[in-house]
């Protein structure tokens, strides 16, 4: 007698049984239920999970002699012709063997018919994503608009390969990949029925191997009942599923936490001399590294048993995460490279003796760190002053953290300095008497981008603030001073010192007053009286000028070119 | 050959088997595996046995069923190969037809698909629904060295056993016992097959052996010093087409033994064993960088002469970069003990890009 495989023995007999796709089955049931059948279905998704079996499925809940009913019988003369492929009404198409548009005319010319025994006439076209592009136009038109008694059912795992003529025909169902979980329950439930004792860690391995789908599970089972055992061993499954024992990866790991090259090399030689393919040892190599590192930094995603993750974490505080980053990175550029040579063995080597080679490493946080520490043994202005660091590197840094969220990156996101800090948040609203009493700083600020324009603005003085236009005062006598405030990129830079500051945008104004003014750098600097040559005498560049030459300052030239004769502004 | 012949698949072996006793045959097998490990002779076997007069779970190998199949005059047994470089889908037809009839001789009729990857995407598919579900006393027998060139449809409907790379001392064994090698060179060929008794059959013998004394011995010479010994190693190199990924290997190969004896200090997993005091002498000259840098650039040429790069070019460019090497690290010495920085650097640059 003909042996049949498990996975056509167990082959879904009604909707219930079908496992993972119930948003499908639900729907189909209802829509026995309602007699809204459509005329036309695509039933798409990766392979083994259940779209031929879905198609049979509701042929046979159509044409059941008691139907049509979501529950099909199993016992009528239908059912069972369907069930064994014989049913004059039900015909089954192999798509990519007749895929030509002679297949489909022969077909279009036998719609026409009625069935002969049922309801409906269902033609399941599987594999439909190889008919060829004649062979679906030809389609068209019988798609859209069957004879009543016709109804169309298309199963691919390729739905991208149809044309959009034909997708927009159909009904469209996507079948879901089977959890692990699931497909476990019911390896489970075959294994018991044929009398197999298999663990439950067994039954979940073969899940996660078969990835979604459920005839690669039960392919493995078979086989493995096929070895003749009446218990299922790990050996077993090793030997089915060619897979390394997760021994050996915790023996890798260990060897290149110790740098131990030598016992690397061993253990590569060993696995060679065991016949594991070495291709799918680097997955799994790759697959343990991510399983270290996400044991890191969040254990919830880890997928594995108890056991090992409990094991796997004496080895958690041996790499750090920068490590663990650049191991999964050579390996996975050797597991690419190994895809296209031959030579697997010799890339796998080079990869693993270059794991040994990872020195702890520093990591960024910790640098930046350093650098800070020195610099306040320094006395230099904290980093973020001088060099604002704006969003990117914000970014970077939490991309490297996750640990290291706090303080680092909550000073570089504000752009402002220690002092204007300040004045922000004592006046969140802003008044103008808050912006007179910080107008020295505004100065000061102003001279970081523009030494000249810092200048002119001495003289000037908040008047008035409505809104956001602030009009700015200057005593008659300084009249060229507004002038050259009211320039555009002047008045721009002082805009943006301002927005530094206040962390607002403000218009700026001008205008001329007669009332005699206080210095605000008097104000601020609390009577140190400083004159335009001294202030100039400061700014290094002229100071460095000075030194050089041993000169003196004899007259101060605006950009302009024209000559402000020195102690014109003096009073 | 009978399954007890076939050396180094116990495990693939053993799966068969336990299936054929147990009543419990897939219709669809696929092996995989690297070439030359025994994929196909293990699927003839089995073809024998399920035909054979015996009727065991062995193929006798004497009965007129197991000697005609060996002939490939047996009406039930067909082997499908690629035509070219690839199975059509005229074939997959031709076999759908047949596949309607009953077995002739009333056992069990076995389509054997060598290198199934080479189907083409129609021929693949057209078969999908006949693997999944064939009529009658039928059996499909897959083998493939790359699964990933297999749709994953086909593969899902097909029982995978896994054919494994055979160890180092199968090989040899074999060589030397049913061949009858002499053993040094049993084991050269048996180091340098990577697993595949296949090749090993290629590239054993003394003329092989010969060659990579020759090779070993012109690359480790290889300097810049003598420019035309470069090119003529080169010329050497590429003067017979067939032997020019034997003789990569060989380099390859070398460099490997000299990364591993430089990290592990250990012997044992050598590839060119026998060389192992000029091993030890050439260790001392390179960095491990250095010789993993060669080995990047032996494998890149590999890939090169694979992807059709004219060979000639591909080898004296890598011959020229390894001279370069050689070159440079000299020079330093030289540098170092005149204690001078005023020498002039030929460096000779040159990328084959992709």
């Amino acid at each position: 007698m003909v042996y049949i495989v498990l996975a056509r023995k167990w082959r879904p007999k009604t909707f219930e049984e079908v496992v993972g796709q119930e948003h499908i089955t639900k729907t189909l049931a209802g829509a026995i239920k309602q007699n809204r059948v459509s005329h036309a279905y695509l039933f798409t998704g990766p392979r083994g999970i259940g779209k031929t079996t879905t198609a049979r499925l509701l042929a046979k809940a159509l044409n059941c002699e008691k139907g049509p009913t979501p529950v099909p019988c199993n016992k009528c003369t239908n059912c069972k012709e369907i069930a064994i492929g014989s049913s004059l009404d039900v015909l089954e198409i192999d798509g990519a063997s007749n895929r030509g548009i002679d297949e489909v005319r022969d077909l279009r010319e036998k719609v026409k018919f009625a069935p002969a025994s049922s309801k409906y006439k269902v033609y399941i076209i599987d594999e439909v994503h190889m008919l060829t592009t004649e062979a679906f136009n030809a389609l068209l038109k019988t798609l859209e608009e069957p004879p009543p008694h016709v109804i169309f059912i298309l199963a691919t795992t390729a739905p991208f390969k149809l044309p959009l003529t034909i997708l927009s025909r159909c009904q469209r169902f996507d079948f879901r990949r089977i959890k692990s979980k699931d497909i476990a329950k019911k390896l489970a439930e075959i294994a018991k029925d044929e009398k197999l004792e298999i663990s439950e860690d067994i039954t979940f391995q073969i899940a996660r191997a078969s990835e979604g789908s459920m005839r690669d599970g039960i392919s493995v089972l078979d086989q493995l009942i096929s070895l003749g055992g009446k218990k299922v061993t790990q050996g077993d499954l090793q030997a089915i599923l060619g897979i390394v024992p997760q021994g050996t990866f915790f023996e890798l790991t260990k060897a290149i936490g110790e740098n131990n090259t030598k016992g690397i090399l061993n253990i590569i030689n060993q696995i060679i001399d065991q016949g594991y393919d070495l291709r799918h040892f680097a997955t799994d190599l790759l697959e343990h590294f991510r399983n270290l590192l996400m044991l890191k930094i969040n254990e919830e995603v880890v997928d594995l048993p108890k056991d090992l993750r409990e094991r796997l974490k004496e080895f958690r505080e041996r790499f750090d995460q920068d490590r663990l980053l650049r191991m999964i990175e050579i390996v996975s550029q050797a597991r690419e490279e190994m895809k296209r040579s031959e030579k697997v063995r010799l890339i796998l080597e080079m990869a693993v003796v270059k794991l040994t080679r990872l020195e702890p490493t520093i990591s960024v946080e910790e640098i930046l760190r350093k650098i800070e520490s020195i610099e306040e043994r320094l006395g230099i202005m904290p980093a973020q002053e001088e060099f604002p660091i704006e969003e990117a590197p914000t970014h970077l840094r939490r991309g490297f953290g996750g640990q290291e969220e706090g303080a680092p990156a909550e000073k570089a996101s504000g752009l402002e300095g220690p002092l204007a800090r300040k004045v922000k948040d004592e006046a969140s609203y802003l008044e103008l008497g808050g912006i007179k009493d910080a107008w020295g700083e505004v100065i000061r600020e102003i001279k970081k981008d523009s030494a000249v324009t810092g200048a002119f603005l001495m003289e000037g003085e908040p008047i008035a603030l409505k809104d956001n236009l602030l009009t700015i005062g200057f005593n008659e006598d300084f009249k060229f001073h507004k002038e050259q405030i009211e320039e555009k990129e002047n008045r721009e830079l002082i805009q943006k010192a301002l927005n530094r500051i206040f962390g607002k945008d403000f218009t700026i104004e001008c205008r001329l007053t007669n009332t005699p003014r206080e210095r605000p750098e008097a104000v601020a600097q609390k009577g140190m009286v400083m004159s335009k040559e001294e202030f100039i005498e400061e700014e290094p560049v002229v100071k460095e000028a000075l030194d050089i030459f041993g000169g003196e300052i004899l007259e101060i030239k605006p950009p302009t070119g024209k000559v402000i004769p020195p102690g014109e502004n003096k009073k | 050959m009978s399954f007890k012949d076939i050396v180094g698949q116990e495990g693939a072996i053993k799966i068969l088997q336990s299936a054929i006793k147990n009543n419990r045959l897939s219709h669809a097998y696929l092996f995989v595996g690297p070439n030359g490990v025994g994929k196909g002779l293990t699927a003839k076997t089995l073809a024998k046995t399920l035909n054979c007069q015996k009727g065991d779970i062995d193929s006798c190998d004497k009965c007129r069923n197991c000697i005609r199949i060996d002939l490939d005059k047996y009406p039930d047994v067909k082997v499908i190969e690629p035509t070219g470089t690839s199975i059509k889908i005229e074939e997959m037809r031709k076999i759908r037809r047949e596949a309607s009839f009953k077995p002739l001789e009333g056992k069990k009729k076995v389509y054997i698909i060598q290198e199934a990857s080479a189907m083409t995407q129609p021929a693949a598919n057209s078969l999908l629904k006949t693997l999944e579900e064939p009529k009658g006393e039928m059996l499909f027998i897959l083998t493939t060295s790359n699964i990933h060139g297999l749709l994953p449809t086909v593969v899902s409907r097909c029982q995978l056993v896994r054919f494994k790379p055979l160890s180092v001392k199968v090989i040899g064994d074999f060589l030397t016992k049913k061949e009858g090698m002499a053993k040094d060179e049993a084991y050269m060929a048996s180091n340098l097959s990577e697993g595949s008794l296949g090749k090993a059959l290629r590239i054993a013998g003394p003329e092989e052996k010969e060659l990579r004394d020759q090779v070993i011995d012109l690359i480790a010479k290889t300097s810049l010093e003598d420019i035309d010994e470069v090119f003529k190693t080169a010329r050497q190199f590429t003067q017979d087409r067939d032997q020019i990924p034997f003789i990569l290997s060989i380099i390859s190969s070398w460099y490997r033994d000299l990364l591993v004896f430089k990290e592990s200090q250990d012997s044992t997993s050598l590839v060119n064993i026998d060389k192992k005091e000029e091993i030890q002498r050439e260790i001392e000259k390179y960095s491990k960088e250095e010789i993993e840098e060669t080995i990047s650039l032996v494998l890149r040429t590999i890939d090169y002469v694979k992807r059709n790069v004219n060979p000639q070019l591909a080898i004296e460019n890598m011959l020229l970069k390894i001279a370069r090497h050689e070159y440079t690290r000299t020079e330093k010495q030289r540098a170092k003990k005149q204690n001078t920085n005023k020498f002039t650097k030929i460096c000779v640059q040159g990328e084959i890009n992709d």
